[in-house]
């Protein structure tokens, strides 16, 4: 059941930020809410299942939009599994938890993904990467982060409290 | 609880591997696509299609609402425009008289006829790329309607890019201004003057001059040169900045799109057509 929620949540989010939120771009630079839904849900889930909500998004986008199969579909993978894998030691209802974690894979995101598309031959200016991405991109993530794990978290907590009772 | 946990770990590092060796594959330039990418793009492209228009008249809608001022001198302007062009109308109709008789001429004297033929169709463009890596879309026509790999893009007013990937009624298509694109040029006033551009992360043109000491300006307008798969005389933008090297080794451009890439709904399918 959690996990048509989240198959169906993926996809519509894939709709939305192809379309919608290209109307919200800061600077040029688009949000990246799949990242963020998939720091959130790890945080949740675990590993395991972190991972491959971070295979099945990415393999989605990649599919859609991208210009080889796998880039996406990888770096999600090993995000969501590192969020999970840390989520037993997380204090969860602190909001500083998913603005942390979403900045920081942010800045993991960006950084697996360049170190690909150089060995893929592709143009990298690092110097504007830094200065006209990756600044803007991890501030507007972190905020969006705020209202996405709120989301995810009442998700999960509704369902923990019917299991119990 | 040990093995469990290796096991998981096991699984993710040979995915990650398998995934590496699938982006080796498909980062180059395929045939086609497998039927697994044709058939998740079959049933999600509809459903964008159906949420970008919606989007899309809901932005213009608002945008019209905020600027009502604005439309009215832009009104005004373009009646001005509308004026200046109809004598150059009249004008280039007649230089067109004396250019069919030219060619009809070349014709006679047996010339080989190097003109390409394009079909062109409309279509939407349904999606954007949410990366900020690339500059790419897809629009709302594939393989039902005809379009071929490497088919050219273009908008009312210039150049956008090429197919790159197409699926049964959508394909991917890839922007000149994208990271990794480049079109050959030349200069609209001299022909002789010819370079390259390509696009970059920050989704600005810019590009080189062969000729170092050629004379260029700003205001400059760049048509393709008819070198690589995109025909002779698409307009690409103008120059909007040069920047001379000290040792006058290069000579560097950057160049204003024609096209207005963050708000583009409708383009042309321009697909060759096999002449037997």
């Amino acid at each position: 059941m959690k996990a048509t929620i989240i198959g169906i949540l993926l996809i519509i989010n894939l709709i939305l930020q192809s379309t919608l939120f290209q109307y919200f771009a800061i600077f040029g630079v688009l949000p990246n809410t799949a990242l963020v839904l998939i720091v959130s849900i790890s945080i949740f889930t675990g590993k395991g299942k972190g991972a491959i909500t971070g295979f099945v998004a990415g393999l989605l986008q990649d599919i859609i939009f991208g210009k080889m199969v796998g880039l996406n579909a990888m770096i999600y993978m090993l995000i969501g599994y590192t969020m999970g894998s840390i989520n037993e030691k997380l204090y969860k209802d602190n909001p500083i938890v998913p603005i942390l974690l979403t900045a920081a894979s942010t800045v993991a995101f960006e950084t697996i993904n360049m170190v690909f598309l150089y060995l893929m031959r592709y143009r990298i200016e690092l110097f504007n990467v830094f200065k006209n991405m990756l600044i803007i991109e991890v501030l507007y993530n972190s905020f969006l982060s705020i209202f996405i794990y709120l989301l995810i978290s009442k998700l999960y907590k509704t369902n923990r409290l019917k299991k119990r009772y | 609880m040990r093995t469990a946990k290796d096991r998981t770990a096991m699984i993710v590092a040979i995915v990650a591997i398998i995934l590496i060796i699938i982006m080796g594959v498909t980062a180059g330039q395929r045939e086609g696509l497998t039927k697994i990418e044709e058939w998740v793009g079959n049933i999600i492209s509809p459903v964008q299609g159906v949420f970008s228009t919606g989007v899309n008249a809901l932005g213009e809608g608002f945008g019209s609402l905020f600027n009502f001022s604005k439309i009215n001198k832009e009104n005004k302007e373009l009646k001005k425009q509308l004026e200046e062009l109809q004598s150059e109308v009249i004008n280039l109709r007649l230089e067109r008289d004396e250019l069919e008789e030219l060619r009809s001429l070349r014709f006679t004297l047996n010339q080989f006829e190097e003109e390409e033929n394009y079909q062109s169709m409309v279509a939407n463009v349904i999606a954007k790329s949410p990366s900020n890596w690339f500059n790419v879309f897809t629009i709302d026509v594939g393989t039902m309607d005809g379009v071929t790999k490497d088919s050219i893009i273009v908008a009312a007013n210039g150049l956008v890019g090429k197919v790159y990937e197409v699926g049964g009624n959508w394909a991917k298509v890839v922007s000149i201004i994208d990271n990794n694109s480049s079109v050959s040029f030349q200069i609209l006033r001299d022909n002789s003057i010819q370079g390259i551009i390509s696009g970059s992360i920050s989704n600005e043109l810019s590009g080189y001059l062969f000729d170092t000491m050629a004379d260029v300006m700003i205001g400059d307008k760049l048509i393709t040169s008819g070198i690589g798969i995109y025909p002779k005389g698409i307009l690409i933008g103008e120059i909007k900045g040069i920047n001379q090297s000290g040792n006058q080794l290069t000579k560097n451009i950057e160049i204003e799109p024609a096209v207005n890439f963050k708000r583009i709904t409708k383009v042309l399918v321009m697909k060759p057509t096999v002449i037997e």
